[in-house]
């Protein structure tokens, strides 16, 4: 009698431990993944020239801007995209959730006869990342 | 054997305590970075010799170009938000009363990192300001 109530019990712990670990965990994960995408190409760099590359050509490289900035002696052609990586775990009273956005930019300047004087570049996309919030 | 009843015992309270205050208590944690790191303004930027050129090659491009009736600044950023949310909520109308019992606590902070190169119109670096937010204490700062 009293090895069969042993027996009932170490069952019934391990099934209340089980049934505890499943609830404990269930819930859900998500992974986001969200893009900005303009067609704006590193490599389509090496094809720009200052003083002789025009406004013109950028624009046939890489499309029109996504904003111009008007300067006094030119303006300002600025290239972004972005990617955004999104983490989520939803538990049972517990949610934690994190979003890592990174940008890639162009930005051209031109002078007042519509030449590229001078450009910079920053290509951080790659770099987003799927992380928890802490 | 009689600890095996009492892990069982434990685990079927812990686990009708989680049942009955799943729909009540509920904790969220939030972080959303957005932007690179912004390395510190290197010895190299000279105010009044540094041109634009160099500048560029340092940084890289801005995230934005501000015209300044002439002069011109490069600004780059980076924002990193930390938020927290605590709820705790008791429907009592579903109940019996027509009103529910509902407390929330909720706290976000957002600190920027920030670059401004300021430009004379013909690109000769003028003034460097830096602003390092991210390594400020989130506590400190939420509060102060």
């Amino acid at each position: 009698m009293i090895m069969k109530r042993r027996a009932f019990m170490r069952r019934f712990s391990f099934t209340m431990s089980l049934l505890l670990a499943l609830i404990m965990v269930s819930g859900c994960a998500v992974i986001g993944r969200g893009k900005d995408f303009r067609p704006i190409e590193e490599k389509s760099l090496t094809q720009v020239t200052p003083g002789k590359t025009t406004a013109a050509d950028v624009m046939k490289l890489f499309g029109p801007p996504s904003q111009i900035v008007k300067l006094s002696n030119g303006n300002a052609y600025i290239y972004d995209r972005s990617l955004s990586k999104a983490t989520g775990f939803w538990l049972i009273l517990v949610t934690f959730a994190n979003y890592d956005t990174q940008h890639d930019r162009i930005v051209f300047f031109m002078n007042n006869q519509d030449l590229v004087t001078h450009y910079g570049s920053s290509f951080k996309s790659d770099s987003a990342a799927y992380a928890l919030p802490f | 054997m009689p600890c095996h009843f009492k892990i069982g015992q434990t685990a079927l309270c812990l686990l009708l305590l989680i049942l009955v205050v799943s729909g009540c208590v509920s904790i969220r944690f939030d972080r959303i970075n957005n932007g690179a790191e912004i390395p510190l303004p290197a010895a190299g930027l000279i105010e009044g010799k540094t041109n634009l050129a160099e500048a560029l090659a340092r940084y890289g491009a801005p995230a934005d170009v501000v015209d300044m009736d002439g002069k011109f600044a490069l600004l780059y950023k980076k924002s990193f938000y930390q938020g927290g949310q605590i709820s705790l909520g008791i429907p009592l109308s579903d109940l019996f009363f027509q009103s529910s019992l509902r407390m929330e606590a909720t706290g976000n902070l957002l600190r920027h990192d920030l670059l401004a190169l300021f430009f004379t119109p013909d690109g000769i670096l003028t003034e460097t300001k830096y602003e390092r937010g991210a390594s400020q204490p989130f506590w400190g700062s939420f509060w102060k």
